[in-house]
């Protein structure tokens, strides 16, 4: 069968040309206009959203210890995943953008008058399912962001009158979340919701169909056929469409890190998993929700409820009156202005939203910049965590973080060091946020690179040991080991000419490598090698020798335990995790310990503050020791 | 006059709308067709390449084997157990076979991957250990070893096959398939080893999957 016989015998059956001539032969009024693409620019951004979206759903998997980890591989790990994601989020972004675009035109050309108020009404209805799509699909990668939008919302849903604890039940999947939260929330993002959009949006264009183009001036011009010029002029929409789109996705957001961005760092974002233990000052919605997110902070003192349910219910319902308001002889002009005081009041909200969180200036969006930056720090650890060798677990991406170092060394150190020590990298700069804890009144030593060469010359030097790095805002600061550096480095220097001042100098440097060495730090540039050795012993002899250390302090066979910490293993992880354990004890402060606290005193670990894995993560935290990928 | 027409099927008032097909076969008019039908084209495509990459990241993707254990991709030398769990009857004892895996993103040690018959018979020369995998070559359904008829079944198409896992009768193309068994000396302990892996189903020749 020829092809033009199987498409006679095709459209016999089907009656296909007539209706694809009478889309193509679709009269618009006035000639092909740039001012009709808008609904085709939507309708293909819905069409980009499903085939994504489909493909995305088949390699998501929800469940509390899989949702972060399914997004982290298609994220990092699947071919093109973060062109695909960042697709599927940025045209979200566009979509609903268009839906507001959309809204204004049919509101402004009073495109809800007779005959079109049904139609209308389908598209508001739309609205709030569009919404609801970009909300649910904001939860499921289940990252910290998820987290802190999904506490909020359910809340607001539990907010409804009468039935509101129950709601947040069913939508929750229960009375915690879980993995039905997740489930259901897929449920929801990947069928309901579309599902729905799609059914509509066919009534939608089907009336359109039947009452065509809504014309400002019509006469203008002869009206000509939909096929080619509005068509082209459609087309070219969509390809707009697309541009913003890829334009978003390779826009990468950024970050401290210089360099190239990584395949990871473009399109849609990914913060660290979930964690309930955790406070996220980070916590913003999309851009879409933020009006919603300052109206609430400016109705704070109203229940949630009016900013979460009571003014996007009056937005509804306003627009939903304005076919019936249209009636009558000035309802036009009121549905503009209301139009306007809407989407104006909205604009205005995220304006201020934006300009709160980023002037920084005020004490709130430094606050906030700073928990921003911490999150993207610990985002990225965790995207390096789970690439590493050892991988995610089974049990999921946050056991993986709760064994970092890296990640609970900041916390630990934040919590129960912070009160006296600071942790601040002196090179300056915002440094690692995972790296830099700074006490707001410090009383003791920076301990950022504590026993390094770098950390113990700063003891060594008299200019610095009295200064607030080191122990200058401590009970210290006048002490024995404070007056014998300014004496015996100090004030003996002042004293010597430029050879002996360098002979010191040599002299001080040993020192810091023989102590230094006691430390054992994985990352000691230069630890070893036949100079780094001859130092060390050159050192060690002046310790119990000339600098005669050994006189207050025990250094290994010399020296007694009980005037000032032992100096044997200095630094190392056993040493640290006997201070931390007791610092009142005989070999480190003994009595004259004043102010810090044991953590870990008694044999049974479950009477201690911290436990051993505690420990252990506050040691390697501040010996610079966990996992580190090639990279870096 | 403007056209008054409320509806398309709206017959009455059609004939006021004077509808301009432009220049229909006109040079302007093919470039515009032309040019819609590309454009068209392209943005119809669009989210089908965004997604084309994920949906073929199977084909790109090997089972990972331990790294550095000099075996093939897909062959992994896996841990039985003590030479002492298997007795030295000269039949065939079916063991679960446990290795770590990587599964898409978890890491996941010790994870049940499939098991195996083992038969050992011991002679002068000392132990003699033989691996059978447990998969029937046919469709991959599980066999099962029948003590009192000294054969392998396999229950989904009614395979048989001898004790050696030779083919004795039912749609199978080829015997059970035999994985290399070694015996390893850890700490003073005899232990059994095999290089476990998975063959094609269905066709006479014996394929890696890997």
């Amino acid at each position: 069968m020829s092809r033009s016989r199987f498409l006679d015998w095709l459209d016999d059956r089907t009656g296909y040309r007539a209706v694809g001539r009478a889309a193509l032969d679709e009269p618009v009024p006035g000639g092909a206009r740039w001012r009709y693409v808008w609904g085709s620019a939507l309708a293909f951004t819905l069409f980009v959203q499903i085939v994504t979206g489909l493909v995305l759903w088949a390699a998501y998997s929800p469940s509390m210890q899989t949702a972060w980890e399914s997004v982290y591989f298609i994220q990092n790990q699947m071919t093109g995943g973060w062109l695909l994601r960042g697709v599927h989020n940025y045209a979200a972004h566009v979509l609903i953008a268009l839906v507001v675009v959309h809204l204004a035109q049919v509101v402004v050309e009073g495109a809800y008058r007779p005959p079109r108020e049904v139609n209308f009404w389908l598209g508001v209805v739309m609205l709030p399912l569009v919404l609801a799509c970009g909300f649910t699909g904001y939860l499921l990668p289940w990252d910290q962001r998820s987290y802190a939008a999904a506490k909020v919302a359910m809340n607001i849903v539990g907010l409804v009158p009468a039935v509101g604890g129950s709601l947040q039940r069913l939508v929750v999947g229960g009375s915690d979340f879980g993995h039905h939260t997740l489930t259901r929330l897929l449920a929801l993002h990947a069928g309901v919701l579309p599902g729905l959009l799609v059914l509509l949006l066919a009534l939608h264009v089907a009336l359109f169909s039947r009452h065509g183009y809504t014309a400002r001036r019509p006469g203008r011009k002869p009206d000509a056929a939909f096929w080619p010029d509005q068509a082209l002029r459609n087309a070219l929409a969509c390809l707009a469409v697309v541009a913003v789109v890829l334009v978003l996705v390779m826009w990468h957001y950024p970050t401290r890190d210089a360099g190239a961005p990584l395949a990871g760092q473009l399109g849609a974002k990914l913060d660290a998993p979930a964690d309930p233990s955790e406070n996220y000052p980070a916590a913003r919605p999309e851009a879409y929700f933020l009006f919603l997110f300052q109206l609430l902070k400016y109705l704070e003192a109203f229940s949630p409820a009016i900013a979460g349910l009571v003014v996007p219910g009056l937005v509804m319902f306003l627009l939903v009156a304005m076919p019936i308001l249209g009636r009558w002889r000035w309802g036009h002009r009121l549905n503009v202005v209301w139009l306007v005081v809407m989407l104006g009041g909205a604009g205005v909200l995220t304006a201020l939203a934006l300009h709160d969180d980023h002037n920084a200036r005020t004490e709130h969006s430094r606050g906030y910049l700073e928990a921003v930056a911490m999150a993207e720090a610990q985002a990225r650890r965790a995207v390096e965590l789970a690439g590493s060798p050892a991988g995610i677990p089974v049990e999921g991406a946050l056991a993986m973080l709760g064994d970092d170092p890296k990640m609970q060394g900041p916390k630990l150190f934040r919590q129960y060091c912070a009160a006296c020590h600071s942790h601040v990298d002196p090179a300056g700069g915002p440094g690692d946020p995972l790296q830099t804890v700074t006490a707001p009144e410090p009383s003791a030593p920076d301990l950022h690179g504590f026993g390094s060469r770098e950390w113990i010359r700063g003891v060594l030097d008299p200019e610095q040991v009295a200064g607030p790095r080191y122990f200058g805002d401590t009970a210290l600061a006048d002490g024995e080991m404070v007056n014998w550096v300014k004496e015996n480095i100090g004030d003996v220097a002042d004293t010597m000419n430029d050879a002996e001042k360098a002979d010191l100098g040599r002299k001080v440097e040993y020192v810091a490598y023989a102590l230094s060495a006691e430390a054992q730090l994985d990352r000691q540039p230069g630890a070893a090698g036949p100079d780094a050795e001859r130092r060390i012993a050159a050192g060690r002899k002046l310790i119990t020798g000339e600098f005669r250390c050994t006189d207050c302090h025990k250094f290994h066979d010399d020296g007694d335990l009980g005037t000032a910490p032992d100096l044997t293993g200095y630094a190392s992880r056993e040493w640290l995790r006997q201070i931390n354990s007791n610092p009142a004890a005989e070999r480190f402060y003994g009595a004259i310990n004043d102010r810090m606290p044991a953590f870990a005193p008694n044999d049974d670990p479950t009477a201690n503050q911290l436990n051993p894995q505690e420990l252990q993560h506050l040691g390697d935290w501040l010996r610079g020791e966990w996992y580190r990928s090639a990279s870096e | 006059m403007p056209c008054a027409r409320r509806y398309r099927d709206d017959t009455m008032s059609n004939g006021d709308c004077a509808v301009s097909t432009g220049d229909r076969g006109g040079r302007r008019s093919f470039l515009a067709r032309l040019a819609t039908l590309v454009i068209g084209g392209i943005v119809a495509v669009f989210p089908f390449l965004a997604g084309v990459g994920v949906v073929v990241d199977p084909l790109r993707r090997r089972r990972v084997g331990a790294a550095g254990d000099g075996l093939p991709d897909g062959v992994r030398l896996v841990r039985i157990g003590p030479l002492a769990i298997l007795p030295a009857d000269g039949v065939p004892h079916r063991f679960a076979v446990t290795a770590d895996a990587i599964d898409a993103w978890t890491h996941s040690p010790g994870r049940r991957v499939g098991s195996v018959f083992l038969t050992r018979t011991d002679d002068a020369g000392g132990a003699h250990v033989t691996a059978l995998s447990a998969t029937c070559p046919h469709l991959a359904c599980g066999v099962e070893y029948l003590a009192e008829a000294s054969q392998f079944e396999c229950p989904c198409h009614d395979a048989f096959f001898a004790k050696d896992g030779t083919l004795v009768t039912g749609p199978s193309p080829r015997g059970l398939d035999p994985l290399p068994v070694e015996i390893l000396d850890r700490d003073g302990q005899q232990e059994i080893w095999i290089a476990f892996q998975q063959f094609r189903a269905g066709v006479a020749e014996r394929t890696p999957v890997g």
